[in-house]
């Protein structure tokens, strides 16, 4: 197979055709439009644009629960405008692939620049609680290989799963090669129409709404919980890069910020979480060699608590606000500026 | 004893109501839709009182389906309590 | 003529009793649906509920069938999206007119224009009953309710007009007219096309009471009084029910100079 020049959002399409998408809806955003304009010219795939990302989501929720795959693309506005159907999704096991390619925010902020700011919102953006598996790629071969996993963990989890990207990687032009030769999940389930099932947002058993029992309500999220942790194991993403000289830091990044990183690869070591929910458990095992953490990314430190939080010490992090990713700038967080 | 308006004469009774009581909420729709008055809530239960002439006018507006009539032969004529009282 | 209990195959009974309040019409719209589901014989497995949020939204789940309970206002869209996977399936909508003209009324809008064959039947109630009785899009002009403590200051959306725009189908009708309920909703089943019916229904808890009405009876007894039936007519007034005669399309495509 030879090499092949495409774009990031290009390479998402060609996977999600690989993975066997059938079904898309969307709504233009910049930077995800190229998305919707790459699936409307392929065959067997049934595309929509619908009047918002509310519609969207909702759109690819039905056809989901009618057998096909489905996927959405979009970003942070229209991610927003979602989450309270991603709640939705999780609670009535809709598998479901949903794109978000990031761009400077909060609001209309800076639309065709890169920004990593939705991280905490893919996993607490909707009420309640609810784990969904994220996948944050760094290049455009990345992103073909993850949108095929993104497809395969939703349809063993039952859930919505998000493959996150940003306006850098997205609109980034690489050679790939696109292996069609991946191991493909298909829907167990039967599609609706086979049945009297009842698919609520209601806290439920068996396709019964249960509003008021305490019991089966904790019972019920414990195990969505339990299986989202069971199949994110089966697809534990990370690269740890030891450094050649001998180091007491780890630097951490993600995404497009990450692949600055590697410039650095001779100080620091370097780790670079995947999989970036539910978090890798090897960051523990990882993290506990090295003295000083240190966690760079496009904004005010949204993964840097959750390592905090898992590692249960304190990590220093560097906050490259969206916009530009500029080595000089870094450099300079990086050496000289320490917390 | 069953309370009948004074002029009330036996008459042709055509239908037994079967109250469905688990599915009954007492709204009283059939009772003020029945044209021979033969339903009545005694006692936070619905009743009837054996004149039922199967017009289904109750059957077709209960919200709840907690009314079926069966129709019967119309020979027979009223007497006594109805033992017809279905719990469903 | 069918029983008149076969209209049962379609509901799932262990569930009942349903959790709506003593005399509420929705339960009567619900049988009514089933009805009619059972005079077109359609196949269980191939018919699909969807509901959004609200009393009658959680009709959804009593029908005998694959059903889907979604966020609130956002049916339309997940029967679109059902339809659009599988057209062989027959797609029902049944929510109330808060959810449906309400916050769902762009996605309601967007499927007249799209012209999705699906049939939607709007439980139109005229009040957020669920949350204890605040004003609805289609609640009457200077109608007292919780959050209009002086009467609704607005007018009533009448939506009819949306539909007539695009050739879809739209039926008003009662919960004291049962027959004509019934046939409205057939027609609408049998239409191909985008199909809407609304049918009022009363609430007499969160709604009726404060309005003076003693009970629910009292309720459709007014519906009797108010309504006319006018089938096929080109406009419904406001106290008329009946299917809206679409004038056929006059033109697809862009018009061309």
């Amino acid at each position: 197979m030879t090499k092949q020049l495409f774009q990031g959002n290009q390479a998402i399409t060609m996977a999600a055709e690989v993975a066997g998408l059938k079904f898309f809806a969307g709504y233009p955003i910049t930077p995800a439009s190229e998305i919707i304009h790459e699936l409307v010219n392929k065959k067997h795939i049934k595309v929509l644009q619908m009047e918002d990302e509310i519609a969207s989501i909702n759109a690819i929720i039905g056809a989901s629960l009618a057998g096909l795959k489905a996927m959405t693309a979009t970003s942070g506005p229209g991610f927003s405008l979602m989450q309270e159907s991603i709640g939705l999704a999780h609670m009535m096991e809709v598998p479901l692939v949903i794109v978000n390619v990031q761009r400077v925010g909060p609001s209309t902020g800076m639309p065709t620049l890169p920004a990593q700011g939705d991280v905490i919102q893919c996993i607490h953006g909707s009420h309640g609680d609810y784990f969904p598996i994220v996948f944050y790629p760094n290049s455009v071969s990345e992103l073909y290989k993850y949108t095929i996993m993104a497809f395969n963990a939703a349809e063993e989890s039952l859930s919505p799963v998000i493959l996150l990207s940003d306006g850098f990687i997205s609109h980034l032009y690489e050679t790939i090669i696109p292996d069609r030769n991946f191991d493909i999940k298909n829907r167990t389930r039967p599609p609706l129409g086979a049945g009297n099932r009842h698919f609520t947002g209601l806290s439920h058993e068996d396709s019964v709404p249960k509003t008021s029992d305490v019991d089966n309500y904790r019972r019920l999220i414990t195990r969505l919980h339990e299986k989202q942790q069971l199949t994110a194991q089966r697809y534990n993403y990370y690269e740890y890069l030891e450094c050649s000289k001998d180091t007491d830091t780890l630097l951490i990044s993600y995404g497009a910020l990450s692949r600055i990183a590697y410039y650095f690869k001779n100080d620091f070591a370097l780790y670079r979480p995947i999989r970036l929910f539910p978090i890798v458990e090897e960051i523990k095992i990882i993290a506990s060699r090295y003295k000083r953490i240190l966690i760079m990314e496009m904004n005010t430190g949204q993964y840097a608590h959750e390592i905090e939080r898992i590692l249960h010490r304190e990590v220093e992090f560097i906050p490259i606000l969206g916009g530009c990713i500029d080595l000089n700038e870094i450099k300079q967080k990086l050496y000289e500026q320490r917390y | 004893m069953i309370k009948t308006a004074p002029d009330e004469k036996p008459r042709k009774r055509k239908g037994i109501v079967h109250i469905n009581h688990e599915y009954c909420k007492r709204c009283s729709i059939c009772v003020n839709f029945c044209p021979v008055k033969n339903l009545e809530i005694r006692g936070q239960k619905l009743i009837e009182l054996e004149r039922c002439t199967a017009c289904k006018i109750c059957q077709r507006y209960c919200p709840d389906i907690a009314i079926e009539i069966e129709e019967i032969d119309d020979k027979t004529v009223i007497s006594g309590e109805s033992s017809h009282h279905n719990g469903g | 003529m069918n029983n008149d209990t076969n209209f049962k195959r379609y509901l799932k009974l262990d569930l009942l009793p349903t959790p709506w309040c003593p005399g509420c019409g929705n339960g009567i719209v619900l049988k009514t649906i089933c009805q009619a589901f059972d005079e077109l014989d359609l196949p269980k497995n191939g018919t699909v509920v969807v509901s959004g949020i609200g009393c009658a939204g959680r009709s959804a789940g009593f029908f005998d069938l694959d059903s889907v309970h979604t966020a609130h206002g956002r049916a339309i869209p997940v029967a679109e999206g059902i339809k659009y996977a599988n057209d062989a399936l027959n797609v029902v909508v049944v929510s109330g007119d808060g959810d449906l003209i309400g916050i769902g009324g762009n996605h309601l809008f967007q499927a007249i224009r799209r012209n999705t064959n699906i049939t939607v039947i709007c439980y139109a109630n005229e009040i957020y009953a669920m949350t204890g009785g605040q004003v609805s899009p289609i609640t009457p002009h200077n109608t007292k309710t919780l959050t209009t403590p002086n009467g609704n200051p607005d007018r009533p959306a009448d939506i009819q007009f949306l539909f007539k725009s695009n050739n879809c189908f739209f039926a008003r009708t009662t919960a004291y007219h049962l027959n004509h309920m019934r046939k409205c909703i057939v027609e609408a089943l049998k239409f191909k096309g985008f199909s809407f019916v609304e049918a009022r229904t009363m609430c007499i808890v969160n709604y009726g009471r404060r309005l003076g009405y003693k009970n629910s009876n009292e309720m459709l007894l007014h519906y009797k009084e108010f309504y006319k039936i006018n089938d096929y007519a080109e406009a419904l007034a406001e106290n008329e029910i009946g299917i809206i005669k679409s004038a056929p399309r006059s033109s697809d495509g862009f018009p061309s100079a």
